[in-house]
C-alpha cells in the first residue's frame, strides 16, 4: 500500500508535463517536500507531501532577464539563463562559482535540466565548468558526505598529492576552439 | 647645469620592483621578469649595458598552473652514470621548494649567455609575504600581474552568497526527494 502511495504522488508531479491531469491527490502549487510519520500508539503511518517556500529557502528573487514575471508563465516557457546571458555578452566561466552553485545541490549534484530550465547545449557546457571548478578546488564546500556520515574537509592544502596547488584553465570558447578539454 | 649630473645617476641606478605571484602561471611571469632582469623596459637598453633591476617575487608557493600540468609535467635530471635518469613531477618538485620552479622559468626565459648567472642573483623569491626589512625598504614600485586570482566559495561572506540574485526558478511541482540517488540519502537545496 505504502508504494502505491508513492507512485501515486510521483504521478502527480508528472501529470505536470501532460495537459490532462489524470490523478491528482494534491492541489499543484510549489515545490515539495515527501514527510513520513508513525504513530505507535494507533499504528498509523501518514505520508503527506509538504510545500516548500522558495522565499525561505532562498532569500533573494529571481533575475527577470525576459522582463517577465516567472511565475505567471507556464514551464515550457521558461527561457534557458545562461542563452540570455550571452545575449548581453556575459559569458559564464567556471570561476563564477555563485552562478555554479545555483545548478547544484549541498552535495555537489547538477540538477537536471527539467528542474534548471537550460537548453541542451548549455548544459553540456556547465559539466565542463563544474568539472574544472571542483579540479582547481573552488567549491569544496559542496562535496557528496562519506559513508561515515561526515563530510571531507573543504581546505584545499589538505587534498591529494597534485590537487592541493593551484590550477587555472582557460575559457571555455577557447577550450572548445581548440578541442582541448580536461 | 646641475640636474644633469643627477639625472645620470638616476638613469643608471637599479630600481627595486615588487612581484606578486598569486595565482600566476610561471611560465607567462617569468617572461615578464627576464625583461625587466635584462632592462628592456628602458630606452637605453642595448646587449653591453648592464642596466638591469631587482625583482622581488612574493607568494610563490601558491602559483598556478594549467589543466592538468601539476601531475604530468616531469622535471628531468640525469646523474651521468648508467641508469641516471630521474623524472620528478612538477608537483613533488613544487613541494620540495616552492621556490624553484619560477627560477626555473625565468632562467629559461633568459639568453643562454655567461652573464646569465648575475642577471640570476638579482632575484629574489620568497615563499609566503613574509620579506626580510633590509629588501621591503629598497622597493619602489611594483610589476602588474597578468591573470585575475578567482576567489573560493569558502571566502564569500553568506550576506554575500544570498544576496546574489538567482538565475532560474524553480518548477512549479516538483518532489525534491527524486533527486535521491543509492549513495545520497538526503538531499538539500542550497
Amino acid at each position: 500500500m505504502l508504494k502505491i502511495a508513492k507512485n501515486s504522488l510521483k504521478l502527480s508531479a508528472n501529470s505536470c508535463l501532460n495537459p490532462i491531469r489524470q490523478i491528482s491527490l494534491s492541489s499543484a502549487l510549489n515545490l515539495k517536500r515527501i514527510e513520513k510519520t508513525e504513530d505507535k500508539t494507533t499504528n498509523t503511518i501518514t505520508i503527506e507531501g509538504k510545500y516548500i517556500d522558495p522565499k525561505e529557502t532562498f532569500g533573494t528573487g529571481v533575475l527577470d532577464l525576459t522582463g517577465q514575471c516567472y511565475q505567471d508563465t507556464d514551464e515550457a516557457v521558461r527561457p534557458c539563463a545562461f542563452c540570455e546571458l550571452e545575449k548581453r555578452d556575459i559569458k559564464v566561466q567556471y570561476t563564477d562559482v555563485l552562478v555554479l552553485r545555483q545548478f547544484l545541490t549541498e552535495n555537489g549534484q547538477i540538477l537536471p535540466r527539467k528542474v534548471s530550465g537550460l537548453c541542451k547545449k548549455q548544459q553540456k557546457k556547465l559539466i565542463v565548468l563544474t568539472k574544472q571548478a571542483k579540479h582547481a578546488g573552488l567549491i569544496l564546500n559542496l562535496q557528496p558526505t562519506l559513508l561515515d556520515g561526515t563530510k571531507p574537509s573543504a581546505d584545499h592544502s589538505k587534498r591529494f598529492k597534485y590537487l592541493k596547488w593551484n590550477t587555472y584553465f582557460d575559457d571555455y570558447e577557447t577550450m572548445k576552439r581548440n578541442k582541448k578539454f580536461l | 647645469m646641475a640636474f644633469n649630473r643627477v639625472k645620470q645617476w638616476t638613469t643608471f641606478a637599479r630600481v627595486w620592483y615588487l612581484f606578486d605571484a598569486k595565482w600566476q602561471d610561471p611560465i607567462i611571469s617569468g617572461r615578464v621578469l627576464s625583461k625587466y632582469l635584462l632592462g628592456k623596459n628602458k630606452p637605453i637598453y642595448s646587449v653591453g649595458s648592464d642596466c638591469g633591476d631587482y625583482v622581488v617575487v612574493i607568494n610563490s608557493k601558491e602559483i598556478a598552473l594549467k589543466d592538468d600540468l601539476w601531475r604530468t609535467y616531469n622535471y628531468f635530471h640525469h646523474t651521468g652514470y648508467a641508469k641516471g635518469a630521474t623524472y620528478t613531477p612538477a608537483w613533488e618538485y613544487h613541494e620540495n621548494d616552492p621556490t624553484r620552479i619560477i627560477k626555473n622559468c625565468t632562467k629559461n626565459a633568459l639568453p643562454p649567455k655567461i652573464y646569465r648567472n648575475s642577471l640570476l642573483s638579482r632575484l629574489l623569491v620568497f615563499p609566503d609575504d613574509k620579506v626580510p626589512k633590509d629588501v621591503i625598504k629598497n622597493i619602489t614600485d611594483q610589476i602588474q600581474p597578468s591573470m585575475t586570482p578567482p576567489k573560493r566559495l569558502t571566502e564569500f561572506s553568506e550576506d554575500e552568497i544570498q544576496n546574489f540574485p538567482r538565475l532560474f526558478e524553480w518548477p512549479k511541482e516538483f518532489i525534491i526527494d527524486d533527486l535521491k540517488g543509492e549513495n545520497n540519502q538526503t538531499v538539500k537545496i542550497i
